[in-house]
C-alpha cells in the first residue's frame, strides 16, 4: 500500500512536468510548494507556472480521481456480482453517460459552458441506471441476473442511440470530431472545473464504499451465507450499487469512456493482495489512480502532434493483459 | 425454555403450497434431524427458521422472540447456518472464513478483540481445521472446506445451529466426522437442526427426527419410534427393514421400491 | 436511499456554487450573425491597439491580420497559413517566425498579449486559457461577405487600424465591382460546383453571389439548393451544366487518393466533361473568411468569360 502511494506521488509529479513545455520534477515541486504557500518564488518563467497550475495539475488530479474511482467501483462491482469479470459500466453507466454527453455536444449545450458536457454525461449515466434498476425490480426484489440482463439491454439501446446521434452530428465536422474524441476517452482540456465536479462524488462515494469492506468479504461466500451472518444483503447490495454508479458516473463524465481500468486493476491487485476488501478497496483506488496517470502520460508523450486517446491506450494495454490473465487462469473454470 | 419454537409454519411459492402446519420445539442440548424425500420442503423449512424467507402463516420464535421482531444481526447472533456445499471462488484463507463468523457481533466497524480471537481459535480447534488456517479454501477438499465453514458457524457463538445437508458430497469418513463434531457441540449446550439424507446417520446422532412428506409433518419423535418400515414405505415409497445391531444402533436397510 | 439523494442534491448545489468562480483573463465576442453582443466592458475603440504579441489561431484571421497590422505586431499564425491550397497569404506569412497550435500549453508558453481564436474552439480550452490570464478575442461564425465586412471593421477598430480596415473593405467591394463591369451584358454560361463529397453551393452562398457577379448562372441554385447541400449525381447530370468546377482543396493527405471527377464513369458522360470544360476552383479563395474571398469572383470571371481577361 505504501509502495502504491509512493509510486502514485512520484508519477504525479513527473506527469505534471511533462508536456510541450517540459518542467523538471524538481522545479515542478518548487512551483507547487510556492502555489501552496510553502515556498518562495523562484527562478522559473511565469508561463511555466501558469501552464503547471492551469493546464497540467488539474489534468493529473482528474486522472487520479477518475482512475481511482473506476478501479474502486470495479472492485465493488466484482464483489457484488461475485464475478471477477465484472466491470464498472456493467449496468449501463458508461452507455448512459456516452448518450448524455453526445446529446450535449450535438445539441450545442456543451458550447454554452464547460459545465454542461460533464453534467449531461452524469445525468445520462444516472437516468440509464435508474431505468435498468426499475426494469429489473419487481415486488421490491431485484434478482442479480435480471439486473445484468437489463443492463445489457438498456446499455445496448443507449449505445445505438449514441451512434444515431453521432451519425447526424457528423454533418458538422467539428461537432462530430468532438463527439468521437469524447467517446474514445481523454483528459485533454480537463481543468479545475472538472476537478471540482468529480472530486465530490468520487471522494465521498469512494470513502463510503470502503466502509463496506467487511460486508463485501462476507458476501463473497454466498448470498444466504452472508444473510445468515447478519448482513441485509439486498439492502447492502442496493447501497453499494448506487454508490458505485455515482462514482463511475462522475468519473466517466469527466474522462469520457475509458475501458479496462475498472476491470484489470482490481483483478491484478486481488491476485497480489488477496480478496480481503479491507485492503483491496483502498489499494484499488491508489492503483487505478496510478494506472490512469501513467496512461495519460503515455497519451501525451507517445504521439508527436496529436494526443493519443486515453481509452485507446487503456484498451491497448489492458486488453492484452486481461487476455494474459484469462489464459493463466483458464483451468479453474467450467468447460464447454 | 426451548431455544427454538415453530408454530404452525406454512409457506407457499407461486400459490403452490410448499409447507403447512409445521410445529415443533427445540430445547438446549437437542439435535433434531430433518428427513424426507426430495422436494418435501426441508430446505424451505430451514430457511424459514433463519428468517431468510418469510412464512405465509405461523411463526418462528428464537430464544423467546418471534423472528419478525428481530434484526438480521440479532437473528445471526442466535442462529448460525451451514448452507449446503458452502464455498467461495475467492482465495480467502481458512482463518479469514472463520473470522467472518464474528460478523454479527462486530458489525461493520469494530475491530477484532481478544474475545473474538479466542472464539475463532476455539472454533478451529473444535472442528480440527487449524491446519487450514493459512491455506486458501479454494484449494481444500470438500470435507476440509466443510469443516472450515462449520468452524465459522461455531465462531458465531449462536446457540442454535442450522445445517442444510452438511454431508452432501462428502466421503464416508468426512460425513461421519462432520456430524460428530456437531453432536459434540450440541452436547455442550447448543442445539442443532440438520437436514440429512442418510437415515442411519440421522438415527445415530439425532435425539429426535422430524419426517416431512409433501410439506407436512409425517412423524416427529425419537428415531426408533419414527423410522419404521411402515413410515418408510409411506413417505419414501421404499421397502425397508429396520433392525438393531450389536451395539444397539438402529439400522435401516433399503431393500427396493415398495410395490 | 433518502440519505443518498440528499447527498446528491447537496453535491450538485456545491458544484453549481463552486463553478461560479472564475479567474483572470477575459473573452470578448464581437458582434456577428448569431448576434453575440460585446460581453466584456464597453466597446472601447482600439481596445487592443497596443497589442504587440498577437497570436492568431485561425487561418481566416491570419489573412486579415497580415494585411491589417504590421508584421512585427504578430507573434504567431497558424500552420495552415503556409498551405497554398487554403491560404492566400503564404508569402506574407513568411515574415512571421512562429506557428501556433490550438493547444493550451503551446499558447500559454508563447505569452501572447492578445489571442484571436476561431468560433469552433472547444469550451474547455477556452476556459483554460482564460484561467491562465489570456486576453482572448473569439471570432464568431462567418457565413457571407457581409459578415466579413463586419469582422474587418471590428478588427480594424480593435487593433487600432480603422483606416486600413476600410481600405480592405473597399478592396473587396472594388474587386466585385470590377468583375461586374467586365462581364456586364455578356451571355451567361451555366456553371456547377461539385465538391469532394458530392456537395455543392446553392442559393445564398458566397459562391452563388460571385457566380452572379462574374456573369454566370449557378446551376445549384437553379436546382433549388439552399446554402451548402447535397446534389444527387443524377440530378447534376440531368441539369447539364456548361462548365463544371471542382475544389482544389484536398483536405489533407488522404483525399489525394480520391479519383478525379473526370475519371468518374458517370460524370464522363456529361457534356462539360466531354467538351473539356472542367476547371479547378481555387480553394484558398472560396474557403477564405477574409477579404481574399472576393478574389473568387475574379477566378470565376476568368473561367466564365476568359475573353474579358485576354492579355
Amino acid at each position: 500500500m505504501a509502495v502504491l502511494s509512493g509510486l502514485l506521488l512520484v508519477s504525479c509529479v513527473v506527469a505534471v512536468g511533462v508536456g510541450a513545455v517540459p518542467i523538471v520534477p524538481a522545479k515542478a515541486l518548487r512551483i507547487l510548494a510556492h502555489a501552496l504557500g510553502l515556498g518562495e518564488r523562484g527562478d522559473w518563467f511565469h508561463y511555466e507556472e501558469v501552464i503547471l497550475m492551469t493546464v497540467r495539475l488539474p489534468r493529473v488530479i482528474v486522472a487520479v480521481l477518475a482512475g481511482g474511482g473506476l478501479a474502486l467501483s470495479g472492485a465493488v462491482m466484482q464483489g457484488i456480482f461475485r464475478n471477477p469479470m465484472a466491470d464498472p459500466g456493467i449496468i449501463g453507466v458508461s452507455a448512459g453517460a456516452s448518450l448524455g454527453s453526445v446529446l450535449a455536444l450535438y445539441l450545442g449545450w456543451a458550447a454554452v459552458s464547460v459545465l454542461w458536457l460533464p453534467l449531461s454525461a452524469f445525468a445520462g449515466a444516472l437516468i440509464c441506471t435508474f431505468l435498468v434498476y426499475g426494469i429489473a425490480t419487481s415486488r421490491g426484489k431485484t434478482p442479480v441476473s435480471t439486473l445484468l440482463l437489463a443492463g445489457i439491454a438498456v446499455g445496448g439501446m443507449a449505445v445505438s442511440l449514441t451512434s444515431l446521434v453521432l451519425f447526424f452530428a457528423l454533418r458538422n465536422y467539428e461537432v462530430g470530431k468532438q463527439i468521437m474524441l469524447w467517446l474514445m476517452g481523454g483528459l485533454d482540456g480537463r481543468g479545475w472545473l472538472h476537478v471540482r465536479l468529480a472530486a465530490g462524488p468520487v471522494l465521498m462515494g469512494s470513502a463510503w464504499l470502503c466502509l463496506y469492506a467487511r460486508d463485501l468479504n462476507v458476501m463473497l461466500t454466498g448470498e444466504e451465507s452472508a444473510m445468515s451472518l447478519g448482513i441485509d444483503v439486498p439492502k447492502v447490495r442496493r447501497r453499494l450499487l448506487m454508490l458505485s454508479v455515482l462514482v463511475t458516473a462522475a468519473t466517466v463524465s469527466v474522462s469520457g469512456t475509458v475501458g479496462f481500468v475498472g476491470l484489470v486493476v482490481p483483478h491484478i491487485l486481488r491476485l497480489i493482495l488477496g480478496p480481503d476488501h479491507r485492503r483491496l478497496l483502498p489499494a484499488c483506488f491508489l492503483g487505478g489512480a496510478l494506472a490512469l496517470v501513467l496512461a495519460d502520460l503515455l497519451c501525451r508523450t507517445l504521439a508527436q502532434d496529436e494526443e493519443l486517446r486515453l481509452g485507446v491506450v487503456t484498451s491497448m494495454i489492458g486488453g492484452p493483459f486481461f487476455i494474459y490473465l484469462l489464459i493463466k487462469n483458464r483451468r479453474r473454470t467450467e468447460t464447454l | 425454555m426451548s431455544l427454538l419454537e415453530v408454530r404452525n409454519l406454512g409457506f407457499a411459492y407461486d400459490e403452490r403450497e410448499v409447507l403447512s402446519g409445521i410445529s415443533f420445539s427445540l430445547a438446549a442440548g437437542e439435535f433434531l434431524g430433518l428427513v424426507g424425500p426430495n422436494g418435501a420442503g426441508k430446505s424451505t423449512l430451514l430457511r424459514l427458521l433463519l428468517g431468510l424467507i418469510s412464512p405465509a402463516e405461523g411463526e418462528v420464535v428464537l430464544k423467546g422472540d418471534p423472528l419478525s421482531s428481530l434484526s438480521r444481526s440479532e437473528i445471526a447472533r442466535r442462529a448460525a447456518f451451514l448452507p449446503q456445499g458452502a464455498r467461495t471462488e475467492f482465495a480467502f484463507t481458512g482463518r479469514d472464513i472463520v473470522a467472518m463468523g464474528r460478523n454479527p457481533w462486530l458489525g461493520r466497524f469494530r475491530p477484532e478483540g481478544d474475545e473474538d480471537r479466542t472464539l475463532i481459535a476455539e472454533a478451529m480447534r473444535e472442528t480440527e481445521s487449524e491446519p487450514f488456517a493459512d491455506r486458501f479454501v479454494t484449494e481444500l477438499s470438500g470435507g476440509e472446506r466443510q469443516r472450515v465453514f462449520l468452524a465459522r458457524s461455531f465462531a458465531q457463538a449462536a446457540p442454535v445451529l442450522v445445517l442444510d445437508e452438511p454431508n452432501a458430497n462428502l466421503d464416508l469418513l468426512h460425513a461421519f466426522h462432520l456430524v460428530d463434531l456437531v453432536q459434540a457441540r450440541v452436547r455442550k449446550g447448543s442445539s442443532a437442526v440438520a437436514a440429512l439424507h442418510d437415515l442411519n446417520l440421522a438415527a445415530r446422532v439425532c435425539d429426535r427426527i422430524l419426517v416431512l412428506k409433501e410439506g407436512k409433518t409425517a412423524a416427529l419423535g425419537r428415531p426408533a419410534e419414527v423410522l419404521t418400515p411402515g413410515l418408510l414405505k409411506e413417505v419414501f415409497g421404499v421397502k425397508a427393514r429396520v433392525s438393531t445391531d450389536e451395539d444397539g444402533h438402529l439400522l435401516v436397510s433399503v431393500l427396493g421400491p415398495a410395490v | 436511499m433518502e440519505r443518498r439523494t440528499l447527498g446528491t442534491v447537496l453535491g450538485v448545489l456545491v458544484i453549481v456554487g463552486l463553478t461560479c468562480w472564475s479567474a483572470g483573463g477575459a473573452v470578448v465576442h464581437p458582434p456577428g450573425r448569431r448576434g453575440n453582443p460585446w460581453t466584456v466592458g464597453t466597446p472601447s475603440v482600439a481596445r487592443y491597439g497596443k497589442a504587440r504579441r498577437i497570436v492568431s489561431l485561425n487561418v481566416g484571421t491570419d489573412e486579415i491580420l497580415l494585411s491589417l497590422v504590421s508584421p512585427d505586431r504578430i507573434l504567431a499564425v497558424t500552420r495552415l497559413a503556409d498551405d497554398p491550397t487554403i491560404s492566400s497569404v503564404t508569402a506574407l506569412a513568411k515574415a512571421i517566425p512562429i506557428r501556433a497550435v490550438l493547444d493550451a500549453e503551446h499558447v500559454l508558453a508563447l505569452e501572447p498579449d492578445l489571442l484571436i481564436v476561431p468560433p469552433y474552439v472547444r469550451r474547455e480550452v477556452l476556459a483554460q486559457l482564460e484561467e491562465g490570464g489570456m486576453e482572448i478575442l473569439r471570432m464568431p461564425d462567418c457565413y457571407d461577405v457581409d459578415d466579413i465586412r463586419v469582422h474587418l471593421r471590428f478588427l480594424g477598430e480593435a487593433l487600432g487600424e480603422p483606416e486600413k480596415a476600410e481600405a480592405l473593405v473597399a478592396e473587396m467591394d472594388g474587386t466585385l465591382a470590377e468583375v461586374r463591369r467586365r462581364t456586364a451584358g455578356l451571355p451567361r454560361p451555366r456553371i456547377l460546383y461539385v465538391g469532394t463529397n458530392g456537395d455543392t453551393m446553392g442559393r445564398g452562398t458566397n459562391f452563388d453571389l460571385f457566380v452572379e457577379a462574374a456573369g454566370g448562372i449557378n446551376v445549384a441554385s437553379e436546382a433549388g439548393i439552399l446554402k451548402r447541400g447535397q446534389l444527387p449525381l443524377e440530378k447534376g447530370l440531368a441539369m447539364d451544366p456548361d462548365i463544371l468546377l471542382i475544389s482544389s482543396y484536398r483536405g489533407g493527405k488522404k483525399s489525394r487518393e480520391r479519383p478525379e471527377l473526370t475519371e468518374d464513369p458517370a460524370w464522363r458522360t456529361a457534356r462539360a466533361v466531354r467538351e473539356g470544360r472542367v476547371h479547378v476552383l481555387n480553394g484558398a479563395h472560396i474557403l477564405s473568411t477574409s477579404h481574399h474571398v472576393t478574389r473568387t469572383a475574379e477566378d470565376l470571371a476568368r473561367i466564365l468569360h476568359p475573353e474579358c481577361y485576354a492579355p
